[in-house]
């Protein structure tokens, strides 16, 4: 049972060209877990830098901001994720005005991790150094 | 050193299956590498194909002309295209109708996979989650509810597929090898001996799961969304055997297509043993995998290392699978 037609070449080869093209849509196109926890990361650095002392209040909000808009780009790349969810908390700890943004994420860390404590250092970790490029 | 593609190949296709099974052991194994790896066993396969269709044209360049050569030359270069030409030839029996059978079953379990993570079977906790992510996200600018998706169907994609079609090369590759290598046998040693060493390593550093099978999934929740249903206690936190995964991700017809290519083998190894063309120790040992493969997929826990198994095993049953050379070898001796 032996096909010697050149269709039966030519179809494989499309076929391997096909697994060619996943090949390389996996290695060169970040998938969206790891794109998840490359903002995080530059969330967890912007934070970290937030708390230096030597800025002046204004440059902290405004790196504060940053962090919060990081991780929420992680947390939208990975919902699913309970871990971000709790950075997203912990973050927005003392912003007054997204307490009810804040509770529902919390709600939905809880959801996602029943056993859930919130420990600062072991959610807020920053990495060093900071990374700077972050693709979309 | 080497004259052809073909000779060049047989030593990537060795090299190519030892770095990918030790690879697949390799603790930080990610979706990357094994992106890199099906990268590496497409091109070798994507060559292979060249070749062949080359060959497959080579009979027209038999009309040369004698030229100013000798009739002994002339003769020596007649068998040398010959051989050539006939190689070629031998392994165009790896399109076989029972291959392309194990393809178009691989390709219907894909597309069974994409339907099933498309159309899941969501249980309420998981939409009520969802509905959660979303009335968080609602708050955001340019957030578009409709277009929104959990995860990216592309990614679980390439992470559940292209491994699948990584064996699928591998194993077609080391067809071709077994019809058309001379020392084709030496090729199979190796693969049976990579099987043993991975089955070992496995066998060492993975502890076995017991688990009663839940039978029951139909339609299963998809790919992608394992984690998040053990999460939410949907399903068992313990850990689960690969199949049990694999009824819960795909169901009962998702699992049926992914072993239907085995069981087809299976039937193929049992036609064999009422011929005389194969070797008994063949049969046996191509059944041994089978089991092994089986056990391991009921038995162990869903992990990438499970990986260099299914490669080393599929490509040993490449070489056991097919019957024993029944072609007439055409020898040219030159009298002088």
């Amino acid at each position: 049972m032996q096909i010697t037609k050149p269709a039966s070449i030519y179809c494989a080869l499309i076929l391997v060209s096909c697994i060619l093209l996943t090949g390389l849509y996996g290695l060169l196109v970040q998938s969206r877990t790891f794109s998840a926890q490359q903002w995080s990361s530059h969330s967890l650095d912007l934070h970290h830098r937030s708390l230096n002392g030597m800025l002046t209040p204004q440059q902290q909000d405004m790196l504060s901001a940053e962090a919060l808009d990081a991780m929420n780009k992680a947390v939208y790349r990975d919902p699913y994720n309970p871990n971000y969810w709790v950075r997203l908390v912990v973050m927005n700890k003392g912003n007054e005005q997204n307490m009810l943004r804040n509770s529902e994420a919390m709600g939905i860390a809880k959801l996602l991790k029943p056993d859930i404590i919130l420990h600062h250092d072991q959610y807020i970790v920053p990495l060093n150094p900071a990374r700077q490029k972050i693709s979309e | 050193m080497h004259k052809t593609f073909y000779d060049s190949a047989v030593y990537f296709y060795v090299c190519l299956l030892i770095g990918s099974c030790f690879a697949a052991f390799y603790p930080d194994a990610s979706d990357s590498m094994m992106a890199f790896v099906g990268v590496l066993w497409s091109l070798l396969v994507f060559g292979m194909l060249l070749w062949m269709l080359e060959r497959l044209h080579y009979h027209n360049k038999f009309t040369y002309k004698l030229g100013k050569k000798r009739l002994p030359e002339h003769l020596l270069d007649k068998m040398k295209r010959q051989k050539v030409y006939s190689k070629g030839m031998r392994s165009l029996k790896s399109f076989s109708v029972v291959n392309w059978f194990l393809l178009v079953s691989l390709l219907i379990f894909f597309i069974w996979g994409l339907w099933v993570t498309h159309s899941p079977n969501m249980p309420e906790s998981l939409y009520a989650l969802n509905d959660r992510i979303l009335y968080y996200f609602k708050s955001f600018e340019n957030f578009d509810r409709d277009s929104y998706r959990f995860f990216s169907f592309m990614d679980v994609s390439v992470r559940n597929i292209l491994p699948l079609f990584i064996v699928a090369l591998a194993y077609w590759a080391g067809q071709v090898f077994a019809y058309s290598n001379r020392n084709g046998h030496i090729i199979m040693w190796l693969c049976i001996s990579l099987f043993v060493i991975s089955l070992l390593l496995f066998v060492l550093y993975y502890t076995p799961v017991y688990n009663t099978f839940n039978l029951g999934v139909w339609g299963g929740y998809g790919w992608g969304r394992i984690d998040v249903l053990k999460a939410l206690g949907v399903i068992s936190s313990a850990s689960q055997s690969s199949l049990q995964v694999r009824l819960y991700t795909l169901g009962l017809p998702g699992v049926f297509f992914l072993y239907l290519p085995a069981l087809v083998v299976a039937l193929i190894f049992i036609r064999n043993m009422f011929t005389k063309s194969t070797d008994r120790y063949k049969i046996t040992l191509g059944l041994v995998i089978l089991c092994v493969l089986f056990c391991i997929d009921a038995f162990y826990a869903d992990d990438t290392a499970a990986f260099a198994l299914w490669l080393s095993g599929w490509s040993c049953i490449a070489f056991l699978s097919i019957r024993g050379r029944t072609d007439v070898r055409k020898i040219y001796r030159i009298y002088q």
